[in-house]
């Protein structure tokens, strides 16, 4: 962590002197600027092309306080993803392997792994980005434009619209001081309408030599929310790929001899 | 340093001592303090403009309203949401681009100009359907009565800007933008006194517009509508040239004009005329000429105020001319007929402001009243009121002493009423008590009987209120033959007394005191106004319209307080500038209006607030915006009004309409403008808008509640809001805001009981939410926190981690809820959801608080105390909470024999599975054994209504019922609980016992097989691994299950 901030604060300051010129602010700071600030901040390229794999573990925390445990496990490069989640003893999943999105939501007595709709698949897709639309853009084929130097709850903030291959748009707000993201902004479908949703990234630690969030607040609309409070988080552990697969159903004659 | 000098210097700081350190702050200084909007919309508010269309199959409505900002339906009207919130919140005209419906178009500034009219300040655009706007310019405009866009060219847009009301101005008339709103030309203008009152173009053939130009003015003591710079105008080139028509239209001065075009027959134009006689005209002839067709009552109504005309898309004949009601001609105007019955047969709010008709189905009618939003389906015979507009104008707000207190105050055009301020699950329209009728302003309720209410309606009509009988009794003070006329202002000030319980004044011309509940009345002062007969002129108030409805009533007294410490100190300020002083009673009263610094003369006095610290202090608003003086003028004496200091600063925006100061905290001041709440901490040297969940709204009065320390803000266009708990905001001192981080103080957590218990009413109608069912954690940080943890833990009194919170990050004061729970039950797994959602409660007491950032580790105390309410013995809890303990304990115990267990036939099919032969069939069958011994205790088959119950489910129920009581559990419930304990019991043995028998034999075959043997794992692990000895929280309530829960669960979990 030490490392990790030493860096950041020089690298704040390396920019300002070599970019801006006399005393201007950071509103003239360009948009590779911040990328490359935001880069150094988090532990450069090269940690990020080292990451084939990341676990993390936590809870789920829902308005009210129900907490709910969870493990999440990404292989960054294949873009798959999975959460398991348990609650009254009940466990559920959420997987896209990379092309298909499924999930096992038992609550309602349902135990078998059905694919998700359209929405759904939409956001586990973009989940399963798991280093965003800022890190290797270009080759994801998204589109950044800095739209400028904007106040964010009184934080001084670089909004970056991400305008993603599939034509989504998300704005990214990277604090001027560590280009750390706190804020992102999207438009989510939910059930076939739009709700407009804020993620308040926070809590940044330092994961073998990259900088991470630790703390993910998701707000849908004016009301509901949900907290991410991530404990422990591993970067290249061993993933046994087949886990992002959908599971065959079981054949119908085991559920007739139930 | 001398003690008796250090204590001087103490009783100093300690009174509202302007020596304070300055505390700079700004508007995220408050950070996540939130306003939360409490409505109500069961009468909504005036709706000033409206525009409408039908895209992708369905009607999309933009309301635009009279001080409430801009609302957007995408449904036609079942759901509204707020899209003008960072805006001025007065609307005078709405257009949708006729070719793109993404852009519209907000011309601020209601142009339906009663007294009581907000200000605007330009015009508006949004290209992405509402969700951004862009100020367009004509900043001075004050009042826009309508905008056109060309439907040949979406870069052609017309402003039709009334402007000032209140004084003269060039910026209106007229303007043309030929650039989307770039840039203006002033297309047609008179003079500096009138204005555009309304606009139409010709859609068939654009470059036809028709105006009508309103000479007029608005005084604090009069109106005049009509003037030579009055008239009607039409143009054929788009607005270049301009010629005035007046061929068949009445000859001397005219006044407002209302303007239409037959949509079906666009040489066909309607023009109401107010002149000496008032009429509606037709034109047949593109304007050319004029036939007066009618004076019906609604088409000469109050011309200034209703200056709405609409055609019927598709029959030209068929005119509406809402007014104070909606009357229809199905002659070309001749004659017309109520829509309603003569006003009252059908439940419709009247004043009737703005109408839209769908021009693809006439039948669809939209039609915007001062009581809000009603849709026809059928042509206007039948009506929906849209529930869900919480645009309400509240003069006054107030509160009582009940639990949950209620919320009190009077409303422009739709009466007083009462709700209370949290409910069963959140605050429903049908929640709110009528307690008075007309324009309401001041209420209060009596301090002896929350069943008395004190209320009043326009121009001085007081009324005292038996709610449960709905019975009114009228106590306004009358003139006795040999005195003088009363004269009360539109918004008579009735103030009870805070040093004498029970004690009322009322504000005349001279101040009256009642002691008897209105009985009786003492006149305890001269005429304290200017008495000017000059400012007395409301019988001809009108100009060609004589409209006398009290609201120019002046050379009244408008504000009065008496002070909290000394029950013979009452001030009292006039509309009319003036401010008196009586230090004994009413006996002798000083005018200290000439000892204001910088108070222009005659400026309403629009609040005196006597200070509950220190007897000489007092701080007043005055409000000039009424001549067109738009300044915040904020003053505080500390000297019985001798001398007055200035608080004003550029930092406050808007005229002011109230300040407070804080009942605990001299230092913190809270005053209202007509943009919004600002705050200072250090005695009015600095100033900064509130703006969490509070938009730029008229903030006219301001309630501190004693107990709950809620500040209840009443705004004239949004309702009313309440920022639940200022305590932490009490606590920002000097020394904090420069700190990294602080813990701040929180009023105690109440463990309310009872909740909602079902409603399935649909999303069509408003419902305030209720504060969080929380203990709520304040803290102070200086700026955002992004590096490390930062977190909350909460520790028993035993020291025992009762639950480790998230932290909100933001610069300035965070909020975080605690809900005074232990987290849920621990359930074995099974198939369907059990009611065990919510934890037990937590016992009363003090809890520590550990604020952990980073490094850095703040300690404080968080208290939970009981329902004041609760109708259980201290006793009775304690029982509660005890069966609830042990019944969750209960499950955690199953939790854990089922756990163990399934683990270790989990296992034996992992090595089965390796295996082969004998050894993986027997250890599958030793398997099965196991997994059906589980199901014997917890439901495995089925799902969802499968009706199935074991032990799982018999003790989630028993745990659900007796967990969401809070007094005694029943008798039948302990003797059940006994039962599921020995049923417990029972199972532990038998679980002991067929693992005793099951395990060896499957380790042997493990062990034949070179593998390592099973063990169960123990409790204390189990415990270890599953949080327990360290539990976090809970606390959610069934509705939330039951509405959200499912669909949460499968929402976006994660984004990076």
């Amino acid at each position: 962590m030490r490392h990790i901030l030493s860096s950041a604060l020089i690298a704040t300051l390396m920019t300002f002197l070599l970019t801006v010129p006399g005393l201007s602010s950071a509103s003239d700071t360009d948009l590779d600027t911040v990328l490359a600030g935001y880069l150094e901040t988090i532990g450069g390229q090269a940690a990020i092309d080292n990451t084939n794999s990341v676990s993390a573990s936590g809870k789920l925390v829902f308005p009210g306080g129900m907490e709910a445990p969870f493990t999440l496990k990404f292989l960054p490069k294949a873009q798959k993803m999975r959460m398991d989640f348990e609650f009254q003893g009940m466990q559920a999943v959420s997987a896209y392997d990379g092309a298909q999105g499924w999930s096992v939501m038992p609550f309602m007595g349902k135990t078998t792994a059905e694919p998700m709709a359209d929405d759904q698949l939409k956001q586990a897709r973009d989940q399963a980005d798991f280093f965003g639309p800022l890190v290797n853009h270009k080759d994801k084929g998204h589109t950044l434009e800095l739209v400028g130097v904007t106040d964010i709850e009184g934080t001084e903030a670089y909004h970056i619209k991400a305008t993603k291959a599939n034509a989504d748009v998300e704005d990214w707000y990277l604090d001027t001081e560590y280009y750390l993201p706190f804020r992102v902004e999207a438009v989510a479908t939910m059930m076939g309408q739009e709700v407009a949703t804020t993620t308040t990234l926070g809590d940044y630690k330092e994961v073998d030599g990259l900088l991470l969030p630790y703390s993910i607040q998701v707000n849908f609309g004016n009301d509901a929310q949900q907290g991410i409070v991530i404990e422990a988080m591993q970067l290249n552990p061993d993933i046994d790929a087949s886990i992002f697969d959908m599971p065959a159903t079981p054949p119908a004659a085991e559920n007739e001899a139930d | 340093m001398h003690t008796s000098l250090k204590l001087a210097l103490l009783s100093l700081l300690a009174s509202s001592s302007p020596l304070s350190a300055q505390i700079e702050i700004d508007s995220f200084t408050f950070g996540g303090l939130s306003a939360r909007a409490m409505g109500p919309a069961t009468m909504s508010g005036r709706v000033a403009a409206l525009d409408a269309a039908e895209i992708d199959g369905k009607l999309t409505i933009y309301v635009g309203a009279a001080s409430g900002g801009v609302w957007k339906s995408s449904n036609g009207g079942t759901t509204f949401a707020p899209v003008f919130d960072d805006h001025v919140q007065s609307i005078g005209a709405i257009r949708i681009d006729p070719t793109n419906s993404d852009t519209v178009w907000v011309g601020t500034g209601e142009t339906w100009l009663r007294n009581s009219v907000s200000v605007g300040n330009g015009v508006y655009r949004s290209a992405d359907a509402g969700k951004t706007w862009q100020s367009m310019g004509l900043e001075e405009s004050e009042h826009i009565s309508a905008i056109e866009v060309s439907p040949d060219d979406s870069d052609t847009v017309y402003v039709c800007a009334l402007g000032h009301a209140w004084n003269s101005n060039e910026q209106r008339g007229v303007y043309r933008s030929s650039d989307a709103g770039k840039t203006w030309e002033r297309v047609l203008y008179v003079d500096a006194n009138t204005g555009c009152g309304d606009l139409v173009m010709d859609s068939s053939a654009p470059n036809v517009l028709y105006a009508g130009m309103w000479d007029f003015r608005r005084s604090p003591d009069f109106f005049r509508s009509g003037g030579p710079g009055s008239g009607l105008y039409r143009s054929l080139d788009g607005g270049s040239s301009w010629e005035r028509l007046q061929q068949g239209l009445p000859e001397g001065e005219l006044g407002r004009i209302a303007l239409a075009i037959a949509p079906s027959r666009n040489s066909v134009v309607y023009a109401n005329v107010e002149s000496k006689d008032t009429a509606l005209y037709r034109s047949d002839d593109f304007g050319h000429s004029w036939q007066r067709m009618s004076d019906a009552s609604n088409v000469q109504m109050r011309p200034f105020y209703f200056g709405e005309l609409m055609v019927d898309p598709s029959d030209h004949t068929r005119v509406y001319r809402p007014a104070f009601t909606t009357s229809v001609s199905e002659d070309s105007g001749k004659t017309f007929t109520s829509l309603f019955g003569a006003g009252f047969g059908v439940g419709i709010h009247p004043d009737h402001h703005a109408m839209w008709i769908n021009p693809n189905n006439p039948k669809q009618v939209l039609l915007g009243t001062d009581g809000g939003l009603y849709i026809s389906q059928d042509g206007s015979n039948n009506w929906n009121f849209a529930r869900n507009l919480p645009i309400s104008q509240f003069y006054h707000v107030n509160h009582d002493q009940q639990v949950p207190y209620h919320v009190y105050g009077g409303l422009q055009d739709n009466g007083s009423w009462a709700g209370p301020s949290r409910g069963p699950g959140g605050v429903a329209n049908a929640d709110w008590d009528n307690v008075g009728f007309g324009d309401g302003f001041w209420v209060h309720v009596d301090p002896f009987d929350d069943n008395i209410v004190y209320s009043e309606y326009q121009g001085g009509k007081l009324m005292r209120i038996n709610r449960q009988l709905s019975e009114v009794k009228s106590i306004a003070p009358i003139a006795r033959d040999d005195e003088t006329k009363l004269r009360f202002n539109w918004n008579t000030p009735l103030h009870l007394s805070r040093a004498t319980v029970g004690t009322l004044y009322y504000g005349s011309q001279y101040l009256h005191r009642s002691t008897d509940r209105g009985e009786s009345w003492q006149t305890i002062s001269p005429d304290l106004t200017s008495n000017d007969p000059k400012r007395q002129r409301q019988l001809e108030s009108g100009g060609l319209t004589v409209d006398n409805s009290t609201a120019e009533n002046n050379t009244t007294i408008y504000t009065i307080a008496d002070s909290p410490l000394d029950a013979s100190l009452i001030w009292v300020g006039s509309d009319d500038g003036r401010l008196h002083v009586t230090r004994n009673g009413g006996d002798n009263w000083s005018n200290v209006t000439g000892n204001i610094p910088d108070l222009p003369a005659g400026t309403w006095i629009s609040r005196i607030e006597a200070s509950p610290h220190d007897a000489g202090t007092a701080f007043l608003t005055a409000d000039g915006h009424r001549t067109g003086d738009m300044n915040a003028y904020v003053y505080r004496t500390t000297d019985y009004g001798q001398s007055w200091t200035s608080l004003s600063s550029d930092a406050i925006s808007g005229y002011a309409w109230v300040i407070r100061q804080d009942i605990e905290n001299s230092q913190l001041l809270f005053v209202g403008t007509e943009f919004g709440l600002y705050i200072s901490l250090d005695g009015g040297q600095n100033w900064a808008r509130f703006q969490e969940n509070l938009p730029q709204v008229a903030v006219h009065d301001i309630s501190i509640h004693e107990r709950e320390h809620d500040l209840i803000i009443g705004t004239h266009g949004r309702g009313i809001y309440i920022i639940d708990d200022i305590t932490p905001l009490r606590a920002l001192s000097a020394d904090i805001i420069n700190d990294n981080v602080a813990l701040l103080p929180s009023k105690p957590g109440v463990m309310y009981s009872g909740g909602a218990l079902q409603s399935f009413g649909g999303n069509d109608e408003f419902s305030a939410s209720n504060p969080p069912e929380a203990a709520m954690i304040s803290y102070y940080l200086k700026k955002r926190h992004l590096l490390g943890d930062l977190k909350i833990n909460v520790y028993d009194s035993n020291d025992q981690l009762i639950t480790s919170l998230p932290g909100d990050k933001r610069r300035g004061i965070n909020r975080v809820a605690w809900p005074m729970r232990l987290k849920p039950p621990k359930f074995p797994a099974a198939t369907s959801l059990v009611p065990g959602f919510i934890g037990p409660r937590l016992p009363e007491g003090n809890y520590r608080i550990e604020l952990i950032k980073g490094k850095q580790t703040l300690h404080s105390t968080v208290e939970l105390v009981p329902d004041p309410r609760s109708p259980h013995s201290l006793e009775d809890r304690q029982l509660q909470q005890k069966v609830a303990l042990e019944l969750y304990n209960t499950l955690a115990d199953l939790t854990y024999m089922l756990d163990s267990v399934d683990e270790l036939s989990a296992a034996m099919r992992e090595h089965a599975g390796e295996l082969s032969g004998g050894a993986a069939r027997d250890l599958n069958r030793i398997a099965d054994k196991l997994a059906e011994h589980s199901g014997t205790l917890a439901v495995r088959e089925g799902g969802f209504i499968s009706g199935q119950e074991r032990l799982r489910e018999r003790l989630g129920e028993l745990y659900g019922d007796v967990s969401s009581f809070d007094g005694r559990p029943t008798d039948t419930q302990l003797e059940r609980q006994q039962q599921l304990l020995q049923q417990l019991a029972t199972a532990q043995t038998t679980t002991d016992a067929l693992l005793a028998d099951q395990l060896p034999r499957a380790n042997r075959i493990l062990q034949r097989n070179d593998l390592a043997p099973l063990q169960r794992i123990s409790r204390a692990d189990w415990n270890e691994r599953e949080g327990i000895g360290a539990p976090n929280t809970a606390g959610l309530s069934k509705r939330f299950i039951r509405q959200q829960l499912p669909s949460l669960l499968q929402l976006r979990p994660f984004l990076l």
